[in-house]
């Protein structure tokens, strides 16, 4: 099993708590690796041997935003193929159709209610980790 | 002797005179002249043998020459009839003057016949050099009174039908004494039997060779001034009389034809000459009005000739042209280029091309120019002009050039102001994008900053009361609960307050919108979503409109969701959209019979987080209206309700077809 399932791009701890229990409840949460900034999610990203099967990424970030981050992973050859989901309070329609045009692979926004939230979440991991994970990256 | 039958046979009078002038026969044709019998005669002097008053001293003198062996022929002169006298002398036996002989003949009437055609020419020479109406009458009473030795002359005007005579000049013989006759200025048309009012009633001179003395009239006035002959000419042109001219003498003349035949040349002859005067004095009377209505015109009139060679001139401008460029009308007329330099040099160009234009096409020439005259102010002159060929490639323009410096400066300002007002308006828009900027920037703060604290609370809320719900009192658990209702609403009116700034800032995206079928839509959403039994929901169908479709799914959404939801009380709702057409735009409305509103709070229904209900009552945002209101203006329409509480509401909307919607 891949040691980091999940790279989670959140600066808000109340958020990273909330999204950590939807996790668990799919059963991804022993696999998460959390990072605070675009700086910091880029490091993790490059220090990693392997790379995670889905990165979480938040918009608005200290240092550098979740666009960036996105434009940088898929602007290297080693990374370009990452599953990224932007996963942001934002419902801008600029957001959506930059992200979108950046190449992340889903745009979803964080419901305010909590059942919703942790569904949301649910729902995002199963599809992304079970149903679309390439065999191959499963080592 | 065989020379006195001669004498007596020959068609002329003849007498012999001796040395010293006495005759010594006179021949039957001289008796009779002086109605004598030739024996009476035989040994009168001189003076009884020629016509009383006749200058003997002249014939004298003639006759002293003829016994000096001189032959002569002369006149007699002084008084009529007039003599032509063929003088000879008369030789004796030793060859010795003695005597002398005489033919005469009578020549009075070829003399006045001469007299006559000589006044006649003169007057015809005076009028023709005569510049006026005055000059003209006083050369003809002049030289008429003059040579006809006439003691007095006048002139009357006559209007046709006019019972007056008005005198418009009189002449009498230099150093002559003043008559009384000359008092009269103005006469009262005088009786048929006048000879002046023959004169002009039958138009032709009429002479009278008696004057009776105290008889009535002006003739009898004359009379009695001792005048006694009267000659009355009428003054004829054509069927045009213009007076009569009336002579009156004191020497009694013969009556004959030959004067009346005169006298009616002359009356025609000064006829026509004041028909002439008149219609010269018209004719300058109406180019000196044409002269002043140039000048008076408000702009200055002229006329330009432009030579095929390019060469061009002015032959009129009107005195306003001093007005307009401070350059008088002569100074251009004598020096046509003077304008053209009064004309800012950058206008020039133009103002040739226009006339090359008009010499081309036979159009207006119309332009505007600045002129910069020395002396008066800038001002900017606009020409008009049409032209006339002339042959030979010249042209002639007919135009005027008014002073419209008011009007352009007030364009100018036009311009300005405009170019001014669309500066503000970039200003203004600059402003105005950026405050879209604020609210996107806001907007963004909102759905994201403000949604992860309230994210926060409700999130943790449930879990308390989920996962340590059993570790509080019912009461604590109650609050839980409350907070966690509290922010699940602020959720949702952030939401919504999202959706409504977004109406504001989303471009629109216009393409075609059937209406009808989004209604239909919208209402199985609604019968999907908020299942409820008893509702009638119509839909008028083919209603198609050009709008963003996006918000008009959100209008209908926000407006049949309403209509959905008030009247939800109802046992059998009715709910219906469609649309009229009024005053040339169609009406779209939404109708239910529901609650309603008082019609009080008609215009406030509109604004942002206006409730008319209670939340308890009808839940809602209270931001769907303001949305919807948004929608509209965004696409140029209105939109307005009606009701009355618990009689339903309708909201009605237009949509204009949107050009440039902000």
């Amino acid at each position: 099993m891949n040691p980091c399932s999940v790279l989670l791009v959140e600066d808000n701890p109340d958020d990273e708590s909330l999204t950590r229990r939807g996790l668990r409840k799919a059963g991804w949460d022993d696999a998460v690796v959390v990072a605070r900034d675009g700086a910091a999610a880029l490091d993790a990203i490059r220090d990693m041997e392997q790379l995670p099967d889905l990165v979480l990424l938040d918009l608005k970030l200290p240092k550098f935003d979740g666009t960036e981050v996105l434009r940088q992973i898929r602007g290297e050859e080693r990374t370009r193929r990452l599953c990224v989901v932007v996963f942001t309070s934002s419902s801008e329609p600029r957001d959506i159709e930059r992200c979108y045009g950046l190449g992340c692979n889903s745009y979803i926004i964080k419901p305010v209610a909590y059942e919703n939230y942790i569904s949301t979440v649910e729902h995002i991991s199963s599809y992304w980790l079970a149903l679309n994970a390439p065999p191959a990256s499963r080592g | 002797m065989a020379v006195l039958p001669v004498l007596d046979s020959i068609p002329a009078m003849a007498i012999r005179l001796d040395r010293g002038l006495v005759c010594r026969y006179a021949n039957l044709r001289y008796a009779l002249f002086c109605g004598l019998a030739p024996e009476q005669l035989r040994g009168m002097a001189l003076p009884a043998l020629l016509p009383a008053g006749s200058d003997l001293a002249a014939v004298g003198s003639q006759l002293q020459q003829v016994l000096h062996g001189a032959e002569l022929t002369f006149l007699t002169a002084g008084a009529e009839p007039l003599l032509e006298i063929t003088a000879a002398p008369e030789r004796n036996a030793c060859g010795a003057i003695d005597g002398c002989t005489l033919l005469l003949h009578d020549v009075s009437a070829r003399i006045r016949l001469a007299q006559l055609r000589d006044a006649e020419h003169a007057v015809s020479r005076a009028l023709s050099a005569a510049g006026h109406e005055a000059a003209a009458i006083a050369c003809v009473l002049s030289i008429f009174g003059e040579r006809l030795h006439w003691d007095w002359g006048a002139c009357w005007r006559h209007e046709a039908h006019s019972r007056l005579l008005e005198r418009l000049a009189c002449w009498q013989p230099p150093d002559a004494a003043p008559l009384q006759i000359a008092q009269q200025r103005i006469l009262v048309l005088p009786p048929e039997t006048d000879a002046m009012t023959r004169a002009l009633r039958l138009r032709r001179p009429v002479w009278t060779g008696t004057l009776p003395p105290f008889a009535a009239g002006r003739g009898g006035l004359a009379g009695s001034e001792g005048l006694c002959e009267m000659l009355l000419v009428p003054v004829i042109a054509g069927d045009a009389c213009f007076g009569v001219l009336e002579f009156f003498g004191r020497s009694r003349r013969v009556d004959d034809a030959a004067l009346l035949t005169t006298a009616r040349a002359i009356g025609e002859q000064l006829g026509l000459a004041l028909r002439r005067c008149i219609a010269e004095k018209h004719r300058l009377a109406a180019a000196e009005q044409l002269s002043t209505l140039f000048d008076n015109v408000p702009g200055a009139v002229f006329r330009l000739h432009l030579a095929a060679d390019g060469a061009y001139r002015f032959s009129y401008i009107s005195e306003h042209l001093h007005k307009l460029c401070g350059v008088s009308a002569a100074a251009a007329l004598n020096d046509p280029a003077s304008l053209h330099e009064l004309i800012c040099p950058e206008h020039r160009r133009h103002l040739r091309r226009a006339l090359q234009l008009s010499r081309e096409q036979g159009s207006e020439w119309d332009c505007e120019f600045e002129i910069r005259p020395a002396t008066a102010r800038r001002a900017w002159v606009r020409l008009r002009a049409r032209p006339q060929q002339h042959g030979e490639g010249s042209v002639v323009w007919d135009g005027v050039l008014t002073d419209v410096t008011d009007r352009k400066r007030a364009e100018l300002d036009l311009v300005e102001l405009n170019l001014d007002l669309e500066q503000r308006i970039t200003e203004r828009t600059k402003d105005y994008r950026q405050a879209i900027n604020e609210l996107g920037a806001f907007a963004y703060s909102v759905s994201h900053d403000l949604r992860a604290p309230l994210r926060a609370i409700n999130g943790f809320t449930r879990i308390v009361l989920n996962e340590h719900g059993s570790e509080f009192s019912p009461v604590v658990r109650d609050y839980l609960q409350r907070v966690d209702a509290a922010s699940s609403r602020m959720g949702e009116l952030i939401d919504a307050l999202l959706a409504l700034s977004r109406m504001s800032r989303q471009d629109l995206a216009l393409g075609h919108v059937d209406l009808s079928l989004m209604a239909q839509s919208v209402a199985d959403e609604l019968a999907r979503t908020q299942p409820r039994s008893g509702v009638s929901l119509s839909v008028q169908p083919g209603l198609h409109c050009t709008a963003d479709g996006r918000m008009m799914r959100i209008l209908l959404e926000n407006l049949l969701g309403n209509a959905w939801k008030f009247s939800r009380k109802r046992a059998a709702a009715v709910i219906e959209f469609g649309a009229l057409p009024r005053d040339n735009e169609l009406v779209y409305h939404v109708r239910d019979n529901g609650a309603g509103f008082d019609r009080q709070y008609a215009e406030r229904l509109f604004e942002p987080f206006r409730r008319l209900h209670e939340t308890s009552e009808f839940e809602g945002t209270g931001i769907g209206l303001a949305t919807v209101q948004r929608i509209v203006h965004r696409h140029g329409g209105r939109i307005w309700a009606e009701s009355a509480p618990e009689r339903g509401a309708t909201f009605f909307f237009t949509l204009a077809t949107p050009r440039n919607a902000p």
